[in-house]
């Protein structure tokens, strides 16, 4: 054999070596944080990448000793590069660059290893051999092939199976979810985690809104009086009401996939509260490394994600829909005018100050999260209808907050502005919107001039609030579900 | 170092891999501002273990800190809890005033800081009782908790506000934390029986709930507690009553061989 067929071998073994060594230097060069992090464990990574580091440099010194010149095992080299993806994929999330760099080493060493036994290899039993090694790469091979068929299908038929979300709204909402079962003014949050009875996929002849938002889907008042409840009774459809509180339009779009659309809705109904919906972080954008993002975090690999979606449609198709016993006790008063309120009077003003300054402010160019999240969660809504229910804040419906909260700004405010522009955005978006704050300021007044629908000073809805919000929702949606 | 590099190379490779490839205290700075969070958070818990005595440093990575505790998706919560804690005593004012301005900051974030502040021990204690004053009650309520935790060194100070603050919302205070010290605030038994006996109100009332927490023996409160009772506001009255009555409980569990007398050795829920 020529010196040149030598040459992949070594290239590839030097590459390896360099990828091990590449791994120990940025293990040793974050050692101080990594101790923190990791521990003990730390040491092990070191001491393992340290040997796949000599591993390498051995296997790479052979390979140039060798005569004849070996080819390189690029079957071998595959497999492992997709079992290391899987493991990757299994074990380490979310993906950081960090530790993509050390498994890499990792497998780059396990490669040389097997590269070294090579000859060891070759004494194995000739039906192993030839049984095993072949079975490994078709595994490997179908699983990159159906991927990428995924993705191609992804990108020629959008489906709401098929769509890639991030990660980090998961981990929110398992933080901020309810409790199943927990009480809330005696009625029991479902097995979602949801403000609602059981729901289950739509049956024949059924139709069905899912309700998606925030702590207004968690709600300020019993079952019975949540906006999504005097909705379905007005509206004649099962409206399912899903919800966390603290969550905002990137979560939105993470129920919508996972646990909206597998109910096969005939509409979706996306809660957007303006005093916090609009002007978000959205913790994904402009990450480092998007391309490796896309293939080692767990949810945005289609191969990985659609059988648990799968399984899911399968549960909700199966569900038995159930109602709760409905024992609702410590319910809020019925009258707006003795409600206690939740938060001091300086608190609730600093609050009600501040989400002014910045929603009446705000900044069209601020908006394009909010406008993507808009365009992924219609494009994830498949057939279903969906449409948006924008919130106003309490300083935009009591004029009596409005004066304290621009004395307290100190500064002009333009306090319809968040309305108009998400409404203009919507429009240009084709997304049906319905903007609550000419319902609500249409409330009449109670005795002390404010028309109380909000709780007091607590930022939800209170069953007037909801009443009102439920019957709009219903007059809205009716055109829209036949 | 030459004979390691002559007889075992690869010892002395990887010894001179340790050396070279550490990052400074100024290259983590820098990387406080890396777009990548991850980064950020790494830097700054590197920052919290190793640039211990660089309080400029440590300011800087406070707010990153602050930012990771919140942020689920990096899977470094815990280690960024931890460096908050060990950066508490040189950052304590940094760390209040993160607590005034977050008023509506995640109960993660809260607890973290107030761990803190309670892992910082004495060199914290000035700031929080500084940071106790003013109109929030909320917050004095957390702050005493914090300086409950740290127990004994809190005690001197405490005493001190208790004898001396012209304040008296900050004198009953101090008295409800030295109950929640219990035992190891003995020393502040002769200026709570003080506080007891001159005091008026809310800070007399608060020295009568102390007093049984901190003796739950009774020889050296129970002579005040009864004088209390002889007072002219009915609280005060009561509270010495249950203190009385609390200190007898201990003393006829005691004599049935439970340790009942000091709330923390109790183990069932309080009767």
């Amino acid at each position: 054999m020529s010196a040149r067929s030598r040459i992949p071998a070594v290239v590839l073994l030097a590459l390896a070596t360099g990828a091990s060594a590449h791994g120990l230097a940025r293990a040793l060069a974050n050692r101080v944080p990594l101790r923190a992090v990791q521990g003990t464990l730390l040491w092990v990574e070191v001491a393992a990448l340290a040997a796949a580091v000599a591993v390498g440099a051995l296997a790479f010194r052979r390979q140039l000793a060798r005569d004849p010149p070996g080819a390189p095992c690029l079957r071998s080299l595959f497999v492992l590069l997709v079992a290391a993806w899987i493991l990757f994929l299994a074990l380490v999330q979310p993906f950081q660059r960090l530790w993509f760099d050390l498994a890499l080493g990792f497998a780059a060493g396990t490669w040389s290893a097997l590269s070294l036994a090579e000859d060891r290899l070759a004494r194995l039993p000739r039906i192993l051999r030839r049984t095993a090694g072949p079975a490994l790469v078709v595994l490997a091979a179908s699983f990159v092939l159906l991927e990428v068929s995924l993705r191609l299908v992804a990108s020629l038929r959008p489906s709401p199976l098929l769509v890639r979300v991030g990660d980090a709204p998961r981990r929110t909402l398992e933080r901020f979810r309810c409790k199943p079962g927990e009480l809330r003014f005696g009625f029991p949050f479902n097995r979602g985690g949801h403000y609602d009875e059981e729901f289950g996929r739509k049956r024949p002849g059924e139709r069905l809104v899912a309700s998606i938002g925030d702590s207004f889907s968690v709600s300020a008042v019993p079952h019975a009086q949540h906006f999504t409840t005097v909705c379905e009774q007005a509206l004649g459809a099962t409206v399912a009401n899903l919800g966390a509180p603290g969550i905002g339009p990137p979560e939105y779009l993470r129920l919508l996939v996972d646990e909206a659309m597998p109910l096969d809705p005939d509409a979706v109904v996306v809660c957007v509260f303006v005093g916090n919906d609009l002007s978000y972080a959205d913790v994904e954008k402009d990450l480092p490394d998007p391309f490796l993002r896309g293939f080692l975090q767990r949810d945005s690999v289609l191969a990985w994600v659609l059988p648990g979606r799968l399984v899911r449609i399968a549960r909700e198709r199966g569900r038995a829909v159930v109602s709760p016993e409905k024992a609702e006790s410590s319910l809020p008063a019925a009258d707006p005018l003795l409600e206690e309120p939740s938060m001091s009077a300086e608190a609730f003003l600093r609050l009600e100050t501040q989400r002014a300054r910045e929603v009446c402010a705000i900044d069209p160019a601020s908006l394009e999260s909010f406008r993507d999240a808009m365009r992924s969660m219609k494009a994830a809504a498949g057939s279903a209808r969906l449409v948006v229910m924008l919130i106003p804040d309490e300083f935009q419906v009591e004029d009596s907050l409005w004066e304290a909260v621009v004395a307290a700004a100190g500064t002009d405010l333009a306090r319809d502005r968040p309305q108009a522009l998400v409404r203009s955005l919507l429009e240009e978006e084709a997304i049906p919107c319905l903007d609550l704050l000419p319902a609500l300021r249409a409330a009449p007044p109670l005795a002390d001039g404010r028309r109380h629908v909000y709780h007091a000073r607590d930022t939800h809805w209170n069953a007037r609030g909801n009443r009102i919000a439920g019957e709009e929702l219903a007059r809205f949606l009716a055109p829209r579900l036949n | 170092m030459l004979g390691i590099v002559r007889t075992r190379p690869p010892l002395a490779a990887l010894l001179f891999l340790l050396s070279a490839c550490a990052k400074s205290d100024e290259r983590f700075a820098q990387e406080l501002g890396d777009r990548d969070p991850f980064v950020r958070a790494l830097a700054a818990i590197a920052l919290a273990e190793q640039a211990t005595d660089r309080t400029e440093l440590l300011a800087r990575a406070l707010p990153v800190l602050l930012e990771t505790v919140d942020r689920s998706e990096l899977g470094l919560q815990a280690p960024a809890a931890a460096a908050l804690a060990r950066t508490g005593g040189r950052l304590a004012p940094a760390l209040l005033d993160a607590l005034a301005r977050g008023e509506f900051m995640t109960l993660e974030r809260r607890t973290a800081v107030l761990d803190a502040l309670a892992t910082a021990g004495e060199p914290a204690i000035p700031a929080v009782l500084d940071a106790m004053r003013g109109p929030d009650l909320e917050r004095r309520r957390e702050l005493g908790l914090v300086l409950a935790r740290i127990g004994a060194p809190s005690v001197r100070p405490l005493v001190r506000v208790l004898t001396e603050d012209p304040d008296a919302a900050m004198r009953g205070a101090a008295a409800l934390i030295l109950g929640e010290i219990g035992a190891p605030a003995r020393n502040a038994i002769a200026a709570l029986v003080g506080a007891l006996e001159r005091d008026e109100g809310g800070v007399a009332l608060a020295a009568a709930h102390a007093l049984p927490r901190i003796d739950a023996g009774g020889t050296a409160v129970i002579p005040a507690l009864e004088a209390a009772r002889a007072r002219s506001e009915p609280a005060v009255r009561e509270a010495a009553a249950a203190g009385i009555a609390r200190i007898q409980a201990a003393r006829a569990a005691s004599l049935r061989g439970q340790p009942e007398g000091d709330p923390r050795n109790r183990r069932g829920p309080e009767k």
